[in-house]
């Protein structure tokens, strides 16, 4: 089966801007798809061609296996957007703005009442139906968005920077609800500028910056290429205070030792704690496992030298590496 | 395709967003207060008139009063919706609802025509509750039924067209800066609008007699409440076209409505000239009026906004692009011109060939001035660092850039070379001053100045149509 949606070639210009260069992509259906970039990487332009917002310069756009460049109209009823700011009118409730956009997509009577409480119930909005939109929370606001772009049931949701400037119980609920989502079989295209939020919740990952798709693939693809790929990791160890000697002392003991290893940089010590950054020198290819192997090696050397570690570990390598290593040099 | 089904479809595509305004409009203080003050001032000026009529029994009140209720129910009506409607449009940008509104399928028309509608219902609201102390007015004597039906046919239009100018004007202001501006445009338009539209009500309350006795004060009023609708039309095409999307084809419907107001206007001016055996000057009245009208129609039909659907083509002239809009404008600037110039030629021939030089100048160069001026706004917008701008706004502020610098520097030129700010020979290209010297004044240097304007027009044109091709290629390519 081929993918839901397929962006081939996209280009965008503003006059003399290039803000979206060639990008080419695939999204198959019940997939997750994150748009990484940072501010101005033309992350919101591509979304907004995809959600037949605008024309592309060149390049072209199939959802379902159709244009939707040629025929935005037909593409509209399979595609739900949210724009970065969510859109919501300050003085309706959270039930007439729904209402009022399920009119807008033509659901009538019954059917229109049993689609808007479907809604509310799966964002758990219920509770808050008769609450003006202006009196929600940020999380709340958000949902209401995406209510919205669920009332007419879109195989295809574009959703831009949802997760910005949520607390972090807000973002737990909206993975579980693109989980969801991605489970009955939608395709979801969602961006951010910062990786983090994205790790847990796409199954793939598209990297852009400056209007280039820098790496595309699966989570774990994109990982391990970059993981390989990355000249240096973070280690975080802790002592143990009750070893006899004084802190201070053991801690300054470990830092020389780790100091005179090869490939250790960046020593600093915290109470109990101490990090270092293993990296490789300036030039050299990083073979796989190299990470491994030097933590072995320096774990062995403080086992021996009696330092009471009690925990030793290297950080693991998520989306925000990836980034940094794929776009290391580009980004000022 | 029955109009029931048109009817049906209409209120389908307008529904959801006037059930939304209404909403939202019922919740806002503003409706209740002003519906409350409409009352309170309409009640205690019938108290009033009772009170005098009660002194004073057999005196005619009802001029004063009647005039009295359109002034107040003219404030909210011809300024205080419109602004609301500007107000509720110009949201809908900041807040970019209006895109989601789009994605939903209800497309920049439906949008614009529900706003508009939601807006004549409250203002329907509002006249109805004004109805009862109109027609109270009627029984306080001095004015009659025709005057009464006349004034709120006609006030029903004004409003109407204000309201639509207020909603097209909040689509054309995209950036911070624009939304800005559009505020004090919009207000100094609302504002001399209401001043206009309530000047008219005295008129017609002092006056209304005349609509039977004189057929130029009845055959004004027909076509002032024609042209608010044809107006309210093209308003509200223009404004939909403002709101559309890249990827909507945005000129079809302005283009339509534009030539279609338009023939109707020469029509209608062919009709009372007929009737009413108009003379040369009147023809070239007729041919400033009508060229006024395609000049700033046209200002906003050659500055089509950036980008357009690859499927757009429906018809040659249908097409998008801002070219094919530059020769619509000119075509339609030179159909008044013939028309009007026919007319002229038609005069003189039946009267005995006493040929009439001024009038067939001044229609020339009524003609020839708004093609010269919107040619130049194209090339401005285009070639000087106005491009930087996006594009209508670019070739508008150029149009008016081009007649400011026309004026002042013609008549600086024509003051140190001819003595007078108003001399003949470097007054050619003033559109303001010339075109005055062309209609009023006589002398031979005007036959070459009129000379000198057509080649310099001929060639404005000529430069613009291969700007504006050069770029519609580059486009569509
Ligand atoms: N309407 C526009 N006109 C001109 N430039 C624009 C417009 N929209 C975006 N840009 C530019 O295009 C680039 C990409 O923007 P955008 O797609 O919004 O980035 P992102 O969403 O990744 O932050 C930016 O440099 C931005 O300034
Ligand atoms: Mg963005």
């Amino acid at each position: 089966m081929s993918a839901l949606l397929e962006v081939k070639g996209l280009t965008r210009y503003y006059g003399a801007l290039k803000a979206v260069d060639d990008i080419t992509f695939s999204l198959p259906a019940g997939t997750i798809l994150g748009f990484i970039g940072p501010n101005g990487a033309g992350k919101s332009t591509t979304m907004r061609i995809i959600a037949t917002l605008d024309v592309p310069t060149s390049g072209e756009v199939l959802l379902d296996g159709k244009s939707l460049v040629a025929r935005p109209d037909q593409a509209r009823p399979l595609l739900g957007y949210m724009p970065d700011r969510y859109g919501t009118y300050d003085d309706m409730t959270v039930f007439e703005f729904l209402d009022f956009f399920a009119r807008a997509y033509r659901l009538r009577g019954n059917e229109r009442k049993a689609r808007v409480d479907s809604v509310m119930d799966f964002t758990g909005l219920m509770p808050l139906k008769d609450k003006l939109t202006s009196e929600l929370s940020k999380g709340m606001k958000q949902r209401v968005a995406l209510g919205r772009t669920l009332l007419h049931d879109p195989k295809l949701l574009i959703l831009d920077e949802p997760a910005d400037g949520l607390d972090p119980r807000a973002r737990i609920e909206l993975r579980e609800l693109l989980r969801a989502l991605a489970s009955q079989g939608k395709a979801v295209l969602i961006s951010s500028h910062i990786l983090t939020e994205l790790s847990e919740i796409c199954d793939t990952c598209a990297i852009i910056e400056q209007g280039h798709l820098l790496a595309t693939g699966t989570v774990q693809e994109v990982l391990s290429r970059t993981s390989n790929a990355a000249a240096f990791s973070e280690v975080e160890l802790t002592l143990w205070a009750g070893a006899g000697m004084p802190l201070e002392e053991i801690a300054r003991k470990t830092e020389r030792l780790l100091l005179e290893q090869p490939l250790v940089t960046n020593v600093s010590v915290l109470n109990n704690a101490l990090r270092f950054r293993l990296e490789l020198a300036v030039g050299a290819t990083p073979a796989s496992g190299w990470v491994e192997e030097a933590s072995v090696r320096v774990l062995k050397v403080l086992v021996n030298a009696e330092i009471p570690v009690t925990s030793f570990r290297t950080r693991e390598h998520d989306l925000e590496d990836a980034f940094m290593s794929v776009t290391k040099g580009r980004v000022q | 395709m029955t109009v029931l089904s048109a009817s049906e479809r209409f209120v389908e595509s307008v529904g959801p967003i006037v059930v939304k305004e209404v909403r939202q409009g019922l919740r806002a203080k503003v409706f209740a207060i002003f519906f409350g003050s409409l009352l309170v001032v309409c009640l205690s000026m019938a108290l009033v008139a009772v009170a005098q009529a009660t002194e004073a029994a057999g005196t005619a009140f009802g001029k004063d009063f009647f005039g009295g209720y359109l002034t107040a129910l003219g404030a909210v009506t011809f300024f205080v919706i419109p602004f609301v409607a500007f107000r509720s449009m110009v949201r809908e940008l900041e807040d970019e609802t209006w895109v989601l509104l789009t994605l939903t399928g209800l497309g920049a028309n439906s949008i614009v025509r529900g706003k508009w509608v939601s807006a004549m219902s409250q203002a329907l609201l509002f006249g109805s509750a004004c109805a009862p102390f109109v027609l109270f007015s009627y029984f306080l004597n001095g004015i009659d039924i025709v005057q009464v039906v006349t004034a709120l046919v006609l006030a029903t239009g004004w409003s109407a067209l204000l309201t639509s100018i207020g909603v097209a004007v909040a689509t054309q202001a995209q950036s911070k800066l624009g939304r800005t501006i559009a505020h004090f445009v919009v207000l100094g338009l609302l504002g001399l609008g209401t001043m206009a539209g309530i000047a008219f009500a005295w008129v017609i309350a002092e006056e209304g007699h005349r609509l039977v006795t004189n057929d130029a004060f009845r055959n004004f009023a027909i076509g002032a409440g024609v042209f608010s609708w044809g107006l309210t039309w093209l308003m509200l095409e223009s404004a939909a076209a403002g709101l559309a999307l890249p990827s909507e084809a945005a000129s079809r419907g302005p283009r339509i409505a534009y030539v279609i107001v338009g023939l109707l206007g020469l029509a209608f001016g062919l009709a009372v000239f007929l009737l009413e055996k108009g003379r040369p000057k009147d023809a070239v009245a007729g041919q400033v009026i009508t060229s006024f009208f395609f000049t700033i129609a046209g200002a906003f039909c050659v500055s089509e906004a950036d980008g357009w659907p690859r499927q757009a083509a429906t018809g040659s002239w249908l097409k998008p692009g801002a070219a094919r809009s530059f020769w619509l404008a000119v075509v339609m600037l030179f159909l008044s011109a013939l028309m009007w110039g026919l007319l002229i030629g038609d005069y003189t021939v039946s009267n005995d060939g006493n040929a009439d030089g001024r009038a067939f100048r001044g229609t020339m160069a009524a003609f020839a001035f708004p093609t010269l001026y919107l040619s130049l706004g194209v090339l401005m917008g285009r070639l000087t660092p106005l491009r930087h701008l996006s594009e209508p706004v670019a070739t508008r502020v150029g149009f008016i850039l081009s007649v400011v610098v026309g004026v002042v520097a013609s008549m600086a030129l024509s003051l140190v070379f001819e003595g007078s700010a108003r001399g003949r020979e470097m007054n050619a290209l003033n559109p303001l001053v010339g075109l005055f010297n062309f209609i009023d004044r006589s002398g031979s240097e005007l036959n070459s100045a009129i000379v000198l304007l057509g080649a310099v027009t001929l060639m404005a044109v000529f430069l613009a149509a291969v700007v504006l091709h050069a770029r519609d290629e580059v486009r569509s390519s």
